[in-house]
């Protein structure tokens, strides 16, 4: 892949922000600020739950409730942190308004506050897509070409369509979030100010729902290099519980003269015809992960590794 | 329609806000697009041997205590090597060698754009392989350094030229000190924070004793810094004032609060200056005796004090106290007669700074000042989380700009030259760690199974 796709594909999460900024939000500092302010406050959210549900990553077992527990938690987290800033921008308004009466200025309009609320969501919708889009997109911006630890000399290159797909999925998901996000800011806003329970519980409703859909898709790469003759076995990275497939590694890509192979497949939705009918799976999630976390020289390995599981 | 108030808010923040973007932006690009050219040859480039790695050379290999000791050495020889050459400039600067000092900075302003700048720019022409003959690049290079040398201390040039080449000396030098290893670039951080921290507010301080010099000669020194757009001249006070509505919306938001109870209007006043400012000038902006303060600083403090008496006057509309009111109000307006004063003060404390020294940033009638130090480590700081990742990019620069934020807050309250290092390093490298610790396993291990929330 390069670079070029690489900014297609994070056109296509941040377009529509991106002209959200630039048309509405950057012609006013202090929406700029509100985004800025927004964006951290977001960050920090996650950091904060990161660090509640460090103790129990990574989760590995196949069952699906410890994951609708966190996407549980974080939602409600999250969404009790709406509130929060809720009641700071009440405390910001009122402020704004003595401002400007000082100034002999209008006091907000209502278009000023929703602009504020669009700021505030935007900021969530931003952050959202950068953590959990954009950084996906890494090794895309790269020489496209990426190296395991255990078979440095071998290069994979990212150019197949899956990968693509997978990206060009995280890509369209993430443009769907970052419009909730920034929309359902406002929707909340209008609600409290209101009164209106329904918009008030429509928001949370909708963000749950949503983490709930795109969870029950899920997919993951899987790969692996060493020796002909070896009978290397992964299991692929995430939930997969049906690819216990046998493959003959001599069968696998052949690279040059090292006498290494590397093979490399998507489950989910694009499974590879490489893998119909033949591959031994084990777990080399836990032989390659930690190996290359370590080492610096191949930053570009453990982003695959880590990434690309679409 | 009548334009919102929005429009007006925070236009100086994001005056000194967006070049620091831009610095860090670029900074970043650049490291992503030199660094990872070429995974196969990344390690094997060869350590540089700098000013900031005198002692010890960190290569990958060390042990961890023996790295930690070493980038600490380093970072503090660095900071000494600093110390000394700020107080070598500041000696300097007190015997009235204002010629030398100008014609220094300009002479490192050549140095730092002629050759950092210059191998950035062929590494960058080689890694794109553009195509381009010696004598076009010699004559190209030499033609944007003489220019950006003469925009540094000469009037005739304009001032976008000015904070354009302001910018590009920020991202050449560092993008330079990016190359640093890994714990030595951290431990620097950390060290010129602090020394930024001490070289500003203590007394004693090298940066501090530089800026009342400069304050009691009444000139302008010889410094790179970074100077935000000035604001139209009517408009100047306004946008002032806006600044200070930041900082009392941040400082005491229960001014708010105090409009629905308006009595005892005065002790509520006195109340909450008190857990502002001195008492002393609480006294003053009270009953009037403003001439008795001879003292700037007194002055630069009740100044604010009045602004936000101000505006606590007009939030606290009711005319039953109205004596009072117009009280403050008169107060105000002999602040604000005696304010270009301050500012025109103000605008005069320019201040020294070595060439990548560390630099404080103030607020004048001119707009906000940010040495070109703060852009350098900001910027190192985000080119060395991007080595990582872009989450840690996105962490830092956050981390950053807010710290940023915090201390033109602080400056608005306290209205002298405040270190910008310290509160934005600090976020940025608690955000560095806690993302690549904390958050990064758990946005991978949800992300990588396309869960998103």
């Amino acid at each position: 892949m390069t670079v070029a796709a690489g900014i297609g594909y994070a056109l296509l999460a941040l377009g529509p922000s991106l002209s959200l900024f630039i048309s509405v939000i950057s012609k006013k500092p202090f929406l700029i600020l509100t985004v800025l302010s927004s964006t951290l406050l977001w960050l920090m959210s996650l950091i904060v739950l990161a660090g509640v549900w460090r103790a129990f990553l990574p989760l590995k077992s196949n069952t699906w409730w410890p994951f609708a527990i966190l996407i549980l938690t974080s939602v409600s987290f999250q969404e009790g942190l709406r509130i929060l800033f809720w009641k700071v921008y009440k405390r910001l308004e009122d402020m704004l308004d003595a401002f400007a009466d000082r100034l002999a200025k209008p006091r907000l309009f209502l278009t000023d506050k929703m602009l504020i609320a669009l700021a505030g969501g935007l900021g969530h919708g931003v952050a959202h897509a950068v953590f959990f889009c954009i950084s996906l997109l890494t090794p895309a911006f790269g020489p496209a070409t990426f190296f395991v630890d255990k078979c440095s000399q071998l290069p994979f290159f990212l150019v197949s369509a899956d990968i693509n797909s997978g990206l060009l999925i995280a890509a369209i998901m993430a443009l769907a979030f970052v419009t909730i996000h920034t929309f359902s800011m406002v929707i909340a806003f209008s609600g409290y100010a209101e009164g209106n329970k329904v918009d008030q519980y429509f928001v949370p409703a909708v963000h749950l729902v949503a983490g709930m859909v795109y969870f029950s898709i899920y997919a993951g790469i899987f790969y692996g290099c060493g020796h002909p003759g070896d009978g290397l076995e992964i299991r692929s990275i995430n939930l997969a519980p049906d690819i216990t497939n046998f493959v003959h590694v001599d069968e696998l890509c052949r690279y040059g003269d090292t006498g290494k192979f590397c093979f490399w497949g998507l489950c989910g939705w694009h499974s590879s015809p490489l893998f119909h009918g033949n591959l031994n799976l084990v777990a080399l999630w836990e032989n390659g992960y930690e190996k290359i976390i370590r080492n610096q020289t191949v930053i570009h390995s453990k982003r695959f590794l880590l990434r690309l599981t679409l | 329609m009548e334009s919102s108030i929005l429009d007006s808010i925070g236009v100086e923040i994001i005056g000194v806000m967006s070049p620091v973007s831009i610095c860090m932006l670029l900074v970043v690009l650049i490291v992503y697009s030199l660094s990872s050219s070429n995974p196969f040859s990344a390690a094997s480039a060869p350590p540089i041997r700098t000013a900031a790695n005198l002692v010890y050379l960190e290569t990958p290999s060390d042990s961890t205590s023996q790295k930690f000791e070493g980038a600490l050495l380093n970072a503090l020889v660095f900071v000494i090597l600093i110390a000394v050459v700020t107080f070598f400039l500041v000696l300097l600067y007190y015997y009235n060698c204002t010629g030398f000092l100008k014609n220094y900075m300009r002479f490192s302003a050549f140095f730092v754009l002629g050759t950092m700048g210059g191998s950035i720019f062929l590494s960058m022409i080689q890694h794109f392989s553009i195509p381009v003959d010696s004598i076009t690049c010699f004559i190209l290079m030499f033609n944007f350094t003489i220019v950006g040398v003469m925009s540094l201390f000469s009037s005739g040039i304009p001032i976008f030229v000015r904070q354009g080449y302001m910018v590009a000396l920020g991202i050449f030098v560092a993008a330079w000190f990016t190359k640093l290893p890994e714990w030595t670039t951290w431990a620097l951080l950390v060290a010129l924070a602090l020394y930024d921290l001490v070289a500003v507010l203590a007394p004693g301080g090298p940066l501090k004793i530089l800026v009342e010099l400069a304050q009691s000669r009444d000139e302008e020194l010889p410094a790179l810094v970074y100077e935000a757009r000035p604001s139209v001249a009517q408009n100047g006070i306004v946008q002032g004032r806006s600044l200070d509505l930041l900082v009392g919306g941040v400082s005491d938001s229960r001014s708010v609060e105090m409009q629905t109870m308006p009595s005892n209007n005065v002790d509520r006043n006195e109340s909450q200056n008190l857990a502002n400012s001195g008492y002393t000038v609480i006294q003053d902006t009270n009953f009037g005796n403003m001439e008795g303060v001879q003292r700037r600083d007194e002055r630069d403090r009740s100044l604010s004090v009045g602004f936000l008496n101000d505006r606590r006057s007009s939030s606290s509309s009711s005319s039953e106290y109205s004596t009072v009111v117009g009280n403050h109000d008169s107060e105000i307006v002999g602040d604000e007669e005696r304010s270009p004063l301050v500012d025109a003060q103000e605008t005069r404390n320019g201040r020294e700074q070595m060439r990548d020294g560390l630099e404080n940033s103030e607020v004048s009638s001119r707009g906000i000042k940010l040495g070109l130090g703060d852009f350098v480590f900001y910027s190192v700081l985000v080119g060395r989380a991007a080595m990582y990742d872009l989450m840690t990019v996105y962490a830092c620069y956050l981390a950053i700009i807010s710290g940023l934020g915090c201390t033109l807050i602080l400056l608005s309250v306290w209205r002298k030259a405040l270190p910008a290092l310290p509160i934005s390093i600090a976020l940025g490298v608690i955000f560095y760690f806690l993302t690549r610790l904390l958050m990064e396993p758990y946005i991978v291990g949800t992300a990588s199974n396309l869960m998103m929330f």
